[in-house]
């Protein structure tokens, strides 16, 4: 059951009626009973996983807090995240390693033969496997206490709007919620409906039309050079915008309309000025998560210059093996760490000071804040390249081919834009149409809350805007694009 | 919770309304289509309706409309003769309750459907209101599972046929074979067309088709079974053929299209009269895609057909 299918527009309404118009004992069975219709509408037998991570995660955190001595909180600890890491790694990671090693044996003459296996990997396991072993490690360190209620834990693991692609969600954040002492309000459920309208122009529309023009590129990549391969890549950027923060709006818009606050994913994120910033405003809840649970622990910036590179490295390998196992993803992950690390000592360097962004508000729409905007969203649109690529040596093909040409700069172009767009008159009218709504609202979103700024506004023009979004929605929408969410495979 | 209620239903209420308001608006702008190729499907639909002896009615998308010789056809076979194909974007359901409009005791009803029918059946939003627009008849012929995203995509169409009636009223397209005047009386486009205008590059390079039990839906087979037995009610009689297409054009054949076939056979209960390997021709015979023949082509094609209809007529 797709966010952005028929079932879908049915089950949210059922779920609302029902999870409202419910006492307040009883709330938690019914979402918890829409939570798992909705992850068994992909499939039963995923459910195994996510009821054994479920009883794993709970037993043992309540033997953390149980236990007095160190060494049985910390065997507790150990324990579980053991067996919900491994098990993610083998689903996830068992032939990719195992292809490596055979590759590697051959490499060096050695006897290898192919071991594969035939794995069906649960969905949404990356996420509520990273949400359990959060839980286990905040309990742990007595920052949240371990929650006494099963029907509440489990539902903290697989509440539906975020089970499947997150946001990652916190034990302090989301498990107070699930007492339900709030009631029906009427700002916070218009703001959800206006955020799950928003999510849906950015997938379905955005996302599904520069999908064309990405997958006409970079699924046949045989003779394409030049400016068409830069210019598939910054339509990547937004697509993969899109379908994400557009996944993960309407997850929170979704949670919203049943009084729930789930934790903001996406700020704009191309209106960076550097990449630590790109960092703060895309896939929050991750990368947050890697900063608590891997970088911090590792020691963060605390211990000179060589540690701090050491961790920025692996965090951000680790943060590229998470997306996927593949080399494309690992050197994805790769750049961004190291690119970091350069902005950092970049700005270290004496005239550039006084250049390195500062924390507070942000000028966008000066000469140096636009030179830093363009060159971080370039930056970004080249890794891109590795994170899109169907193999790593079409990644290196792109990348050797992207300039292919320029030395005559005007036919470099032509040719470029006149390769791009083998579409019909209406897909380029729509996606001429979507792009720009879609990047002067982030602009407005960098200075303010949209979504609050619009429940202030007066009737009519309040109502306007409604219908306005609701018409370009509708009109611009692709009837045959994928559907699929793109992080869905992660 | 009242007013939130309130609110959502007023704004769907009052996005419909704008929808069917344009739509409305839409039916008072005079059809502007009919010289062009898409205004052969009322032709074509009207006279289908005024049948009133039993006869073969060839039923599919372009394949057909330019594809067969349906005269020659008649006479081989002495009894009436349509070619109802008009355009692959209008999909399988569209037609099958096209055509129910008029389906006569003793009729014999032959679908010949481009591969792609099989896969989805969602209909190609500009082709179709192009088509249909300002006939009810042709409206209602539109199946559930379209009308959500046609009518998404009627201003985007309105605003197209009001300029066109305000700056081109009335075009008649030339574009080698496509417009109203190109079809004889059998619903066959005659334009005279002797050569393939695309190179074999440019065929390979965009060769689509996959010939396969992967690309039948179960929907699709169930939709084709319900339509044998309403005709079979009627007392009229279906089969199957396939669509020729050009060799260069084929992606992936399976075991000759004999699974295929099959699978088509088994799960409609619909007879189909053709090996889909027949109908895989040299790409000389085709004409400007992997589906329009040239005359040679068709001539082939029709000759083929007429031993395939020889087996059960």
């Amino acid at each position: 059951m797709l966010f952005n299918s028929l079932s879908y527009a049915i089950f949210l309404p059922i779920v609302f009626f029902l999870f409202w118009l419910s006492p307040k004992k009883i709330k938690w069975m019914v979402l918890l009973a829409a939570s798992y219709y909705y992850y068994m509408s992909w499939g039963i037998k995923y459910c195994v996983w996510i009821i054994l991570t479920t009883v794993v995660s709970y037993l043992c955190a309540r033997m953390i807090e149980k236990r007095d001595d160190e060494k049985s909180k910390k065997l507790f600890m150990v324990l579980p995240i053991v067996f919900i890491i491994g098990t993610l790694v083998f689903f996830k990671y068992f032939n990719f390693l195992s292809e490596t090693v055979t590759s590697v044996l051959r490499a060096f003459s050695l006897p290898a033969s192919d071991f594969t296996l035939k794995l069906i990997m649960p969905l949404g396991i990356s996420f509520y496997s990273f949400q359990s072993v959060g839980y286990i490690v905040d309990v742990y360190n007595g920052k949240t206490p371990a929650q006494k209620h099963f029907g509440k834990f489990a539902l903290f693991i697989s509440f539906f709007p975020h089970v499947l692609s997150g946001p990652i969600a916190r034990a302090n954040d989301l498990m107070p919620q699930l007492e339900f002492e709030k009631k029906f309000d009427f700002e916070q459920a218009s703001y959800g409906v206006r955020q799950l309208v928003w999510g849906f122009y950015k997938k379905v529309v955005v996302s599904g039309l520069c999908a064309y023009v990405v997958n006409g590129v970079y699924d046949s990549l045989e003779g394409q050079k030049g400016f068409v391969l830069i210019c598939a890549t910054v339509f990547y950027a937004f697509q993969i915008y899109c379908d994400f923060s557009g996944y993960s709006d309407i997850a929170i818009g979704s949670a919203k309309i049943l009084g729930i606050d789930l934790m903001t994913n996406f700020k704009t994120p191309y209106m960076s000025q550097s990449i630590k910033e790109f960092w703060g405003r895309w896939h929050i809840s991750l990368s947050t998560w890697f900063r608590d649970y891997i970088y911090i622990p590792l020691g963060g910036n605390r211990k000179g210059n060589v540690k701090y590179i050491f961790n920025i490295i692996i965090t951000f390998l680790v943060s590229g093996l998470w997306h996927g196992a593949a080399w494309t993803f690992i050197v994805w992950g790769l750049l961004h760490g190291v690119l970091q690390v350069i902005e950092t000592y970049v700005y270290k360097i004496g005239f550039l000071k006084r250049f390195a962004p500062k924390k507070g508000e942000k000028k966008i729409l000066c000469p140096s804040g636009l030179i830093k905007l363009f060159l971080t969203f370039a930056l970004v649109c080249f890794t891109w390249i590795f994170f899109r690529a169907n193999t790593f040596s079409d990644a290196i093909y792109i990348v050797t081919k992207m300039f292919s040409g320029i030395a005559s700069p005007l036919s470099y172009f032509k040719l470029g834009i006149a390769n791009l767009f083998h579409l019909n008159n209406v897909t380029k009218l729509r996606l001429f149409i979507s792009l720009p709504v879609l990047v002067v609202t982030d602009m407005i979103f960098v200075k303010v809350d949209l979504y609050e700024r619009i429940g202030k506004m007066r009737a009519v023009p309040r109502w306007l805007v409604y219908i306005a979004v609701l018409l370009l929605l509708l009109i611009l929408a692709p009837s045959d694009s994928n559907s699929n969410f793109i992080y869905f495979q992660f | 919770m009242f007013r939130f209620i309130r609110n959502i239903i007023i704004t769907v209420v009052l996005i419909v309304s704008i929808f069917a308001g344009l739509f409305c608006v839409g039916q008072l702008v005079p059809y502007q289509y009919d010289k062009a190729y898409t205004g052969i499907l009322r032709v074509k639909y009207e006279a289908n309706k005024k049948r009133t002896e039993p006869g073969i009615i060839f039923v599919g998308g372009s394949n057909l409309a330019l594809g067969l010789d349906t005269e020659k056809i008649s006479k081989t076979f002495k009894t009436p003769a349509y070619n109802f194909g008009f355009h692959a974007g209008l999909k399988r359901d569209f037609y099958l309750n096209a055509i129910k409009a008029n389906i006569l005791e003793g009729d014999v009803i032959v679908l010949i459907f481009e591969y792609s029918a099989y896969i989805e059946d969602l209909m190609t939003e500009h082709v179709t209101w192009n088509s249909i627009d300002n006939d009810m008849d042709l409206i209602k012929c539109v199946p559930a599972s379209n009308v959500f995203n046609l009518y998404r995509y009627y201003p985007i169409y309105l605003f197209k046929k009001i300029s066109d009636t305000m700056f081109n009223p009335h075009p008649i397209p030339d574009n080698g074979g496509y417009n109203v005047d190109c079809f004889n009386e059998y619903g066959d486009d005659v334009y005279e067309r002797y050569e393939n205008i695309r190179t074999p590059e440019e065929v390979k390079n965009s060769a689509y088709t996959v010939i396969s039990t992967d690309i039948m839906s179960d929907e699709g087979l169930e939709a084709l079974k319900e339509f044998r037995e309403y005709c079979e009610s009627i007392g009229a009689k279906v089969y199957a053929s396939c669509p020729s297409i050009d060799r260069l054009g084929v992606k992936e054949l399976q075991d000759n299209g004999v699974s295929f076939k099959k699978r088509y056979e088994e799960k409609t209960g619909i007879k189909m009269i053709s090996e889909p390997s027949d109908y895989i021709l040299d790409t000389e015979y085709f004409y400007d895609t992997d589906y329009h023949l040239n005359l040679t082509g068709v001539e082939l094609r029709t000759n083929l057909l007429i031993e395939d209809l020889k087996t059960v007529l």
